[in-house]
C-alpha cells in the first residue's frame, strides 16, 4: 500500500477503488481466520462495486480443481454449474487456471469474445458477467488460492486496477501464511499438550519410577513416584546411581547393562537402598537412549517395585526348601525305620530259633529224665534217681524262666500304663535272694546286699519290679565266675536307685552299645532269649525311671536302675 | 553181645548228655560224653556210633560233620537236635555226611534206642 501511495497509479485511480482496497486490507488484518479474511474480501469487493460477483478458491491437488471456499454477490448458482481446474486441461485454460499456473493475475476483458473462456461463457453471460480478473494468492512458491471477480461492464478492469489487486493479493497471502503458520503452530502445540497430558497421566498414575541416568552414571531425572519411598528427588539427583544399588546386586546389574548394550534384551532385578535405608526390590527393562548414530547417550528406565513379588517368591522358595527338607528327612527316617525293621526281623528270626532252643532243651531234658528217674528207681539206683529228679526240677525252673521271658516281652511291649503301688525294696531284694542265693553259692559267687538302713519304697507295678531285679541279678551271676555280686539300694532325691554290681567279665564296646536291643545276645551260643535287658529298660522307663550302667572288660559291670520313690 | 558197642555223645548241655549217657548205659551200651564239637572230634576214634547235637557254641554239629567227612571217617552218626529238623536241613547234612540219622531231643526216650538199634542192625 505504501508503495502504491507513491505511484502514478494512485493519482489516476478512482478514489472508490483505493477506498475498497483500503477497507479490504483492514478487514484482512483484523480477521481472525483465513476463512473470515476471504469472506470479508469477497464481500467488500462486491460492496464497493468493484465486482458484481467474487469468489475465492483453493487448489485441490487430488482433483486438480479449484474448490470455492468463499464467495459474495449475485452468482445465481454459477459456481455450482461450472468447474474450474488449475492444470492445463480445457477447464484449466480460464483466467483462474492460468493465474494459478503463472502466479500472475489474468484479465479477461471481454467474456463474450475471449477465446479461452468458452467452457464458461454461456453461464457467465447468462448471469450478466462481461469481464473478469483472476488474481492468484501467492507468496513465493506457496499458492494459497485465487480470487476471481466479475463485472457487468465489459473491459471493466484496467491494468492499474489489476496491479492494485495483485499488490493486495500478496498482502493477503502474507496474512494467510501467518494464519497457516499460526494454525500449524497451534496444532503442534495442541498435539504436544495432548501427548504431554498422556505422558503425565501415564507417569502420575503408574507406581513405576522413571529414572534417567547419563553416561557418567549420574541420575539426571527421577519421577515424583520416588517420593513414595520417603525420598526427595534432590537427595538422589546428580548422584551416581550405583551408590544406591545394594552392593551384592551391583555386579549383576552392570553385567545386564553390558548385555543390553550389545543388544541382548535383559530384565534386571536388583535391590535399591534408599537414602533413608529402605531396601526395595526393583525390576527394570534396560532402555538405552541413543543418538542418531546409535551411540548410547544414557539410560532411561522404568523401575517396577518387585519387593512384594520377591517376598512371595522367597516365601515360595522357602516353603519348597522346607518341603524338600521334610521329604529328605522323612525319607531318611523311613530308611532308618526300614533298616530297623529288617534288623528286628533278622533278630526276631534269631529270637525264634533261640526261644525254641530255650524252651525245647529243658523240656527234652524233663521228658528224658523223668523216664530215666523211673528206670533208676526200678533198678534201685537211689543216687541216680535223685540226680535225675534234681535235673528235672532245675530244667522245669529254667523252662518257667524262659516262658516268663516271652510272656513278659509281649506284655511289656503292649503295655501303656503301669500300676503305681507301694513296693517295699527290702522285700523285693529278699525275694530275689531267695531264688538266686543258692545258685550263686553253688557257683562260688558271693551275693551281698549293701545299705538298707532305712526302709525304701518304690511306687510301681508289683508284678513287674521283681522281673527287673531278677534279670539283673541272674545276668550278674551268669557272667561272674569268681568274686561277688552286690545289690545296693539307696534313695536319690525323687528316685530309689538299685545297683547290681559284679566282678565278672565286663562288656565289650559292642555289647555296651547294643545290649538294650531286642533279641541281642552278647554270646549268641549262650542260653537266653536276648530280651531280658530290653524288658528291664522298658519297665524302668515305663515307670518314669531309667537304667544306667558302668562296665569294664575283665573288671565287672554295674547296672543301676532308678525308679520313682513311693 | 560179646563186647559192648561204644557210643560217643557230643552234646554241650550237661543235663542232656548225662541223661542220654544213663539211657545208653542202661540199654547195654558203653556211652562216653564229649561236651562240645572239638572234644568230640578229638575223642571219636574207636567209637561205633556218634550221637551229635547241632546247636553248640564254638563248633556246631554241622562243622563236626564236615570235619568228619574231610577226615573220611566212616563212623555212623545220629544227629540229636533240640528241634525237629526240616527235610531241607536233613538233606543238607546228609550231603556232608551220607547215612546220617536224625532224632529230636523231645523224642529221645521213645525213639533214640530204636534208631541206634537200626544203625547196628545194618552192619
Amino acid at each position: 500500500m505504501g508503495k502504491a501511495a507513491d505511484s502514478t497509479v494512485e493519482r489516476e485511480m478512482h478514489s472508490s477503488e483505493l477506498e475498497a482496497v483500503y477497507r479490504m486490507t483492514k478487514a484482512v488484518i483484523s480477521a481472525k481466520s483465513e476463512q473470515e479474511a476471504l469472506d470479508s474480501v469477497c464481500k467488500l469487493v462486491v460492496e464497493t462495486k468493484l465486482a458484481k460477483f467474487a469468489w475465492a478458491g483453493r487448489p485441490d491437488e487430488l482433483s486438480k480443481l479449484v474448490i470455492p471456499i468463499a464467495k459474495a454477490g449475485a452468482d445465481k448458482g454459477y459456481l455450482s454449474k461450472v468447474k474450474v481446474a488449475f492444470d492445463s486441461s480445457d477447464l484449466g485454460c480460464g483466467p483462474t487456471g492460468k493465474a494459478f499456473r503463472t502466479g500472475k493475475p489474468n484479465l479477461v476483458r471481454f467474456i463474450e469474445t475471449d477465446e479461452c473462456y468458452k467452457p464458461w461463457r454461456d453461464e457467465a453471460l447468462a448471469r450478466g458477467f462481461r469481464s473478469s480478473v483472476a488474481i492468484p494468492i501467492v507468496l513465493g512458491k506457496d499458492v494459497f488460492g485465487s480470487l476471481t471477480v466479475y463485472s457487468e461492464t465489459p473491459d471493466a478492469y484496467s491494468t492499474d486496477t489489476v496491479s492494485l489487486f495483485e499488490e493486495f493479493a500478496s498482502n493477503l497471502a502474507l496474512t494467510l501464511r501467518n494464519f497457516r503458520d499460526k494454525e500449524a503452530r497451534e496444532k503442534a502445540e495442541k498435539e504436544l499438550r495432548v501427548s504431554e497430558e498422556k505422558f503425565r497421566s501415564l507417569v502420575e498414575n503408574t507406581q513405576d519410577v522413571i529414572i534417567s541416568v547419563n553416561m557418567l552414571g549420574k541420575i539426571t531425572y527421577i519421577s515424583p513416584q520416588f517420593s513414595l519411598y520417603g525420598v526427595r528427588s534432590e537427595d538422589v539427583l546428580n548422584k551416581n546411581f550405583i551408590d544406591f544399588i545394594y552392593p551384592d546386586d551391583r555386579a549383576g546389574l552392570l553385567a545386564d547393562f553390558a548385555k543390553a548394550m550389545v543388544g541382548i534384551k535383559t530384565t534386571s532385578q536388583f535391590r535399591v537402598v534408599t537414602p533413608n535405608g529402605k531396601v526395595i526390590w526393583f525390576e527394570e527393562k534396560d532402555n538405552f537412549q541413543r543418538d542418531k548414530s546409535g551411540r548410547v547417550m544414557g539410560i532411561t528406565a522404568i523401575l517396577r517395585d518387585a519387593t512384594e513379588r520377591k517376598k512371595i517368591e522367597e516365601e515360595r522358595a522357602g516353603r519348597q526348601a522346607e518341603l524338600e527338607k521334610k521329604v529328605t528327612e522323612r525319607t531318611a527316617a523311613l530308611k532308618q525305620e526300614v533298616e530297623k525293621v529288617e534288623l528286628l526281623s533278622k533278630a526276631r528270626d534269631e529270637f525264634v530259633r533261640n526261644i525254641t532252643h530255650e524252651l525245647k532243651t529243658p523240656l527234652s531234658v524233663i521228658l528224658l529224665d523223668t523216664e530215666l528217674a523211673r528206670r533208676a528207681h526200678a533198678r534201685g539206683k537211689e543216687a541216680e534217681f535223685n540226680e535225675f529228679m534234681d535235673t528235672v526240677d532245675r530244667n522245669a525252673v529254667r523252662l518257667r524262666g524262659s516262658i516268663e521271658n516271652v510272656l513278659e516281652l509281649s506284655r511289656v511291649g503292649t503295655m501303656t500304663e503301669y500300676k503305681k503301688e507301694k513296693v517295699s525294696v527290702e522285700k523285693l531284694i529278699e525275694s530275689v535272694i531267695d531264688v538266686y542265693g543258692p545258685i550263686a553259692q553253688k557257683k562260688g559267687v558271693a551275693l551281698e546286699v549293701k545299705g538298707g538302713n532305712e526302709p525304701l519304697v518304690i511306687l510301681g507295678d508289683p508284678s513287674l519290679l521283681p522281673y527287673v531285679l531278677t534279670n539283673l541279678v541272674s545276668n550278674a551271676i551268669k557272667f561272674t565266675s569268681e568274686g561277688s555280686v552286690a545289690i545296693t539300694a539307696e534313695r536319690k532325691e525323687k528316685f530309689i536307685s538299685i545297683s547290681v554290681s559284679d566282678s565278672g567279665i565286663g562288656m565289650s564296646e559292642e555289647t555296651q552299645r547294643r545290649m538294650f536291643e531286642k533279641f541281642f545276645k552278647a554270646d549268641p551260643s549262650a542260653p537266653g532269649t536276648g530280651v531280658g535287658l530290653t524288658i528291664v529298660k522298658e519297665i524302668a522307663e515305663g515307670h518314669g525311671g531309667r537304667i544306667e550302667f558302668k562296665s569294664k572288660l575283665g573288671k565287672g559291670t554295674t547296672f543301676t536302675i532308678f525308679l520313682p520313690a513311693g | 553181645m560179646a563186647t559192648k558197642k561204644k557210643i560217643l555223645i557230643i552234646e554241650d548241655e550237661p543235663d542232656v548228655a548225662r541223661g542220654v549217657q544213663f539211657l545208653l548205659d542202661d540199654a547195654g551200651y558203653e556211652a562216653t560224653v564229649a561236651l562240645g564239637g572239638e572234644e568230640g572230634l578229638a575223642k571219636m576214634k574207636g567209637f561205633d556210633l556218634i550221637l551229635l547235637d547241632l546247636m553248640m557254641p564254638k563248633m556246631s554239629g554241622r562243622q563236626v560233620l564236615k570235619e568228619m567227612s574231610k577226615r573220611s571217617l566212616k563212623i555212623p552218626v545220629i544227629v540229636v537236635s533240640a528241634v525237629g529238623l526240616p527235610d531241607t536241613v536233613k538233606t543238607e547234612l546228609e550231603s556232608y555226611y551220607p547215612g546220617t540219622g536224625f532224632v529230636s531231643k523231645a523224642h529221645v526216650r521213645e525213639l533214640l534206642l530204636e534208631e541206634i538199634a537200626k544203625v547196628f542192625a545194618k552192619k
